[in-house]
């Protein structure tokens, strides 16, 4: 069966996320003719698509990451909601992603035209020059490149997905290169009035981190944001001004956090978007080039209809669909596997979270979901001991950690009192009106080094509505990064008591926490950040790595796997804006690849 | 059959915000209408009656989580959001001063300042 997309390409692109859409732009700048391949719908589009989405995250009952976007049974997207705890300790997972692990891989991602990059909160900071050596601290393994060699990168990812931030801030309290007169797009995101607070009771002061010799002593920074600042000169604004309205993730109503959709409207006229085309297998040819992929399109979203089996042909192919699914198209198509690394290495943030009381009211649930953190536990010695980490301050109350205020008026209501039989009337007013604007929250996100034995597997017992495999996934803590949760929690007491603040910190087995466990005695419990990574690791061998430094199969000359999945280490910043970095500097190489098929013959006019 | 005015009322005596409050919000004759379909005449007006008393308690939590969160919640149900302008007007967030999110745009910036019910 033929389709307008039929017949060869010089390039196909798997997925329309992140890293997918930003290689896509950079080919068709240079010519190059892109069939890009979405697997979900192509909703939101336009005004209208983007007015609906925002109806439908303030309508739905749980406002969780993919809420207000639709997905398809043809395209399953895992939600945090697949996962409860049992009230026993322990968890169950009912969702398309089949998990065996002793703990659960606690994250969502998203299958739509945009990817997870709809969805994400939009925080942009760098790696640190030390995270591209994380190896030499004895877990988990170093790059291939160092900070050096990403550096104009990340420059040109800050300018097309537009950050603000401070380079001076940057430079100065997180230890970041940049060139002189370096300014970042736009000026820095106004920190909340809760950062002030932060700043006025933290600054100066120290904590003691068990893994440390010394006390580390603390500031409250900046963050990085992929979101719209006023510009400094020569960068011209693309959507409004951050306006603060408190739901980055999922969605932002004036448009000003970046999402792939933006880089997807400057696409040229040689890239042409498919959506609702799965793909279920690249084409190896016996020496070992990809040819292209086979994939079925659908119609409808809860049961596929009109299925269609088709195949495209290209001189090279890029796989961009998320760091689980690009393993699992490669174990599908028996690709890129003689390292055995293909799926392992599976990596995530877990996120230590910690909630209290502030004595004060500190305008909760106001601005992006966090403005600023603090950087002390990142770097440095202690990271041979325990996981290092990145401390956000919430600006969402107990959002990440409880859920939004509704668990707390219902809880009041059912049992608040002095009976014990509900708080009503005026104290339920004033009680409310008390607590959620003091809410405050420390969201610990924890690197997670690459170990082999964390996994994505396929089973062909597991099959999804159009018959491709679904994710198996077997996923476990390390001592290291238990060893730094222990720490994180440590250092959370301790800011907890230079802030006077009421602690509510309290895990236990139950449905609201899947990532509950028991350490050294102790409860504890994560959730996770939506950064999966490391399943096609990058290295510099091809015995033990999947893809090299471009991002390029080792075993197959033109076809990329590229995106979170192959980076070795997932480090303490949030990964987006690296992804976006490897995925430019991918772009060049596979340019470069091209003009040499081209000058070979091998591409047909 | 119980009014209106008197479930604006009796709902003024459960959420502690007053009447007027309770008719700016804009969903009094939505939320009226929601309770007389969820839970029944007969019950609406024993609520009316005594809205503080033992009789209609599990009622009295979901008119007050109602007029707090926008959405109707029963004991042992999945809560279900009224409207978008339901959740957005939700009591909770004026009790503290402040607005749903992903609702109402403020400045840029806006969230920088102290909040009003500190000053």
């Amino acid at each position: 069966m033929s389709a307008p997309e039929a017949g060869r390409w010089d390039v196909i692109v798997v997925g329309a996320g992140f890293a997918g859409s930003l290689v896509a732009q950079r080919l068709g700048d240079q010519g190059w003719r892109v069939l890009v391949l979405e697997a979900g719908q192509g909703e939101p589009e336009g005004a209208a698509g983007h007015r609906a989405a925002v109806e439908a995250y303030r309508s739905a009952a749980v406002k969780v990451p993919n809420a207000p976007y639709r997905t398809t049974a043809a395209a399953p997207s895992p939600s945090v909601l697949d996962l409860s705890g049992r009230a026993e300790g322990g968890y169950r997972s009912d969702g398309y992603v089949v998990q065996r692990g002793p703990l659960p891989y606690a994250s969502g991602y998203l299958r739509a035209n945009g990817g997870t990059g709809l969805a994400w909160t939009g925080l942009a900071p760098r790696m640190h020059p030390e995270d591209f050596r994380a190896g030499d601290f004895g877990h988990g393994r170093n790059w291939p490149i160092d900070y050096a060699e990403l550096e104009p990168y990340y420059r040109a990812a800050e300018r097309e997905i537009g950050v603000a931030a401070d380079v001076a801030e940057q430079r100065e309290a997180v230890g970041l290169p940049f060139p002189d007169g370096y300014a970042f797009p736009m000026r820095a995101i106004p920190r909340s009035h809760l950062d002030q607070v932060l700043a006025d009771a933290l600054d100066g002061k120290c904590v003691q981190d068990p893994a440390e010799e010394v006390p580390t002593p603390l500031r409250v920074v900046g963050t990085p944001h992929a979101r719209n600042g006023l510009p400094n000169p020569g960068y011209q604004l693309e959507g409004n001004l951050c306006s603060g309205h408190a739901s980055c993730v999922p969605i932002c109503p004036a448009q000003a956090k970046y999402t792939p959709l933006r880089t997807q409207a400057r696409w040229s006229a040689s890239v042409t978007l498919v959506t609702r085309a799965v793909v279920s297998r690249v084409r190896i040819d016996g020496n070992g080039r990809a040819t292209g992929v086979e994939y079925r399109t659908y119609e409808g979203d809860d049961h596929p209809t009109g299925i269609a089996e088709r195949r495209a042909d290209a001189a090279l192919v890029v796989l961009a669909a998320h760091a689980i699914e690009n393993a699992k198209l490669l174990l599908a198509s028996g690709a890129a596997n003689s390292s055995d690394q293909v799926g392992r290495n599976l990596m995530d943030h877990p996120v230590l979270l910690t909630w209290g009381l502030m004595p004060q009211q500190v305008g909760a649930y106001r601005g992006p979901g966090s403005t600023s953190g603090l950087e002390g536990f990142r770097f440095g010695a202690a990271r041979a001991r325990r996981a290092p980490f990145r401390v956000e301050i919430g600006n969402w109350g107990w959002t990440w950690a409880l859920g939004p205020p509704d668990l707390r008026v219902a809880e009041l209501l059912r049992s608040g009192g002095a009976a014990g039989r509900g708080l009503f009337g005026p104290e339920l007013r004033r009680t409310l009106g008390d607590r959620i604007g003091r809410e405050i929250a420390f969201q610990f996100e924890m690197e997670q080094e690459a170990d082999p034995a964390n996994r994505v597997t396929i089973d062909p017992r597991h099959r999804d509505a159009l018959g491709n495999p679904r994710p198996v996934l077997h996923y476990d803590l390390s001592e290291y990064v238990k060893r730094g949760i222990v720490a994180a929690k440590a250092v959370s007491d301790q800011l907890f008591a230079l802030l006077g603040a009421q602690d509510h910190t309290r895990f236990e087995p139950g449905p609201a926490w899947p990532g509950y466990f028991e350490y050294q005695g102790r409860p504890y419990a994560y959730r996770a950040a939506g950064h999966g990574a490391g399943t096609h690791i990058m290295g510099d061998s091809p015995a033990d790595s999947v893809v090299d430094a471009w991002q390029r199969c080792w075993d197959h000359p033109n076809l990329y796997a590229v995106g979170c999945g192959s980076m070795p280490t997932v480090a303490t910043s949030n990964p987006s804006l690296t992804m976006a970095a490897l995925a430019l500097r991918s772009a060049e190489r596979i340019h470069h690849d091209l003009q040499g098929l081209a000058r070979e013959g091998a591409l047909s006019p | 059959m119980a009014s209106i005015d008197e479930f604006i009322a009796a709902s003024a005596e459960l959420t502690g915000f007053g009447g007027a409050e309770l008719w700016a919000t804009g969903m009094a004759e939505v939320y009226w209408a929601v309770v007389l379909e969820e839970a029944g005449a007969a019950a609406v007006g024993r609520l009316v009656a005594e809205p503080l008393g033992e009789g209609e308690r599990e009622l009295a939590r979901a008119v007050a989580g109602l007029w707090y969160l926008g959405s109707w919640s029963v004991a042992g149900g999945v809560p279900v959001v009224v409207s978008s302008a339901a959740y957005e007007r939700g009591l909770v967030w004026r009790a503290f001063g402040g607005q749903a999110p992903g609702t109402g745009p403020r400045g840029h910036g806006s969230w920088t300042v102290e909040p009003e019910r500190s000053r």
